[in-house]
């Protein structure tokens, strides 16, 4: 049987790191409590002229580097995105033209935040199927296009980034040890972007807060507390890998209040628990894949180390995977 | 009352005009936490025109004590 395993890994944040203390529309009173509810410092945002192929293109480019793969090797790219270029076509579409990759495929995934673990299950499956040596991943987000600069309930949580990983054949061991998605579409209204589809047309948008990111707070949190720990526990138990064994866990990089009760829900040590998001804040369908090519790159966590990556967001989606590096 | 009907509907676009009555509590607002209080701290001060910067909204507060918090803040027409 063949499986898949994690070839290389990179990343790209973009711009310069705007700080809480640079929200300068916000009441000077509520700065602290961004810092306070969340733990988000500061986030990064791409320049007014980039757009989100722009930036999956250059964590693409970095994880092909370090793999030595010519992108015309390259026979699939999927990318996870809820901040798309464009309605149609796939952004995926343009990152293949801007690599050269022209033998791939490309494809876009939206699963808001589980988007990269949605991605990474969906390669993984195509390769395990034997129809593929090859996928890259990508996971980019700009958010900083898509939220409203006056909702102080969305904004100031969000930042811009991406993030790529080479799947390859492997028909010794499973890199991907296994992966779990899942979705409760009565939840369809809790996390989104209201105007410029077919059910709020663009041109019927009368209400300029439509064309905005939106989520209902409350309805998140409690729902990535539970579901997020549910699917830890449920994950472990399917492919029968003790907490003990995991090196790192890597989850959705939301708010640290979520990863602390995840954290105390699913028995695992918090000091397992990889942590950016004080940095860059929450990137949506890119933060778990940003975290894993940060662990790799650091060395937080090498070959033969398993991790495992969590993640849950609008859908309402939420999704696992155990990885061997 | 009407300002502060603006106000929170503006905000709180799932609010209904029967909800919004004296006994309301603001944590009893479809949508409420603790992060969209500072988007009505924000709402109010556009609509009423005052600087709230140094207003406590709790989520305990009725609509009735808001509106007499308001009041004490200088808000004339609530």
């Amino acid at each position: 049987m063949m499986h898949s395993r994690i070839i290389s890994t990179g990343h790209h944040i973009p711009g310069a790191e705007v700080r809480n203390s640079d929200l300068k529309q916000f009441p000077s009173n509520a700065i602290p409590l961004i810092e306070q509810k969340t733990g988000i410092k500061a986030r990064h945002y791409a320049a007014p002229e980039q757009c989100t192929s722009d930036l999956a293109y250059l964590a693409a480019r970095e994880c092909l580097a370090k793999a030595g793969l010519d992108p015309g090797k390259v026979q699939g790219i999927i990318l996870a995105t809820s901040s798309p270029d464009r309605i149609q076509p796939a952004t995926a579409a343009r990152v293949q033209a801007l690599l050269n990759a022209d033998q791939a495929f490309a494809v876009d995934v939206n699963s808001v935040c589980s988007g990269g673990i949605y991605a990474l299950h969906f390669a993984d499956c195509l390769i395990r199927s034997g129809q593929y040596d090859n996928i890259l991943v990508i996971a980019s987000e700009l958010y900083s296009k898509i939220l409203n600069p006056s909702d102080f309930a969305t904004f100031p949580y969000f930042g811009d980034g991406a993030a790529a990983v080479l799947l390859g054949s492997d028909p010794a061991s499973p890199g991907i040890i296994g992966s779990i998605i899942k979705t409760d579409g009565r939840g369809h209204d809790v996390i989104q972007v209201p105007g410029g589809g077919t059910m709020l047309p663009g041109p019927q948008v009368s209400n300029p807060r439509d064309w905005y990111f939106t989520m209902k707070g409350r309805e998140v949190y409690d729902f990535a507390v539970a579901r997020g720990s549910e699917i830890i526990d449920e994950i472990l138990a399917k492919y029968q890998v003790d907490r003990s064994q995991l090196k790192v866990v890597v989850p959705h990089q939301a708010n640290i209040s979520i990863i602390d009760a995840i954290a105390v829900n699913s028995g695992i040590p918090r000091s397992k628990f990889y942590v950016n998001l004080y940095n860059y804040g929450n990137t949506a369908g890119a933060s778990v894949m940003i975290a894993l090519s940060e662990v790799v790159a650091s060395g937080s966590a090498g070959p033969g180390d398993q991790v495992l990556l969590v993640a849950f967001g609008g859908g309402l989606s939420w999704g696992a995977a155990l990885i061997k590096l | 009352m009407e300002k502060i009907r603006t106000a929170l509907k503006n905000v709180f676009p799932e609010l209904k005009d029967e909800q919004v009555v004296d006994g309301l509590k603001l944590y009893d607002i479809p949508g409420w936490d603790s992060m969209n209080v500072i988007n009505l701290q924000l709402e109010l001060e556009t609509i009423l025109g005052l600087d709230l910067s140094a207003f406590q909204m709790t989520g305990d507060l009725t609509l009735k004590q808001l509106r007499e918090k308001l009041a004490q803040a200088g808000a004339s027409g609530i």
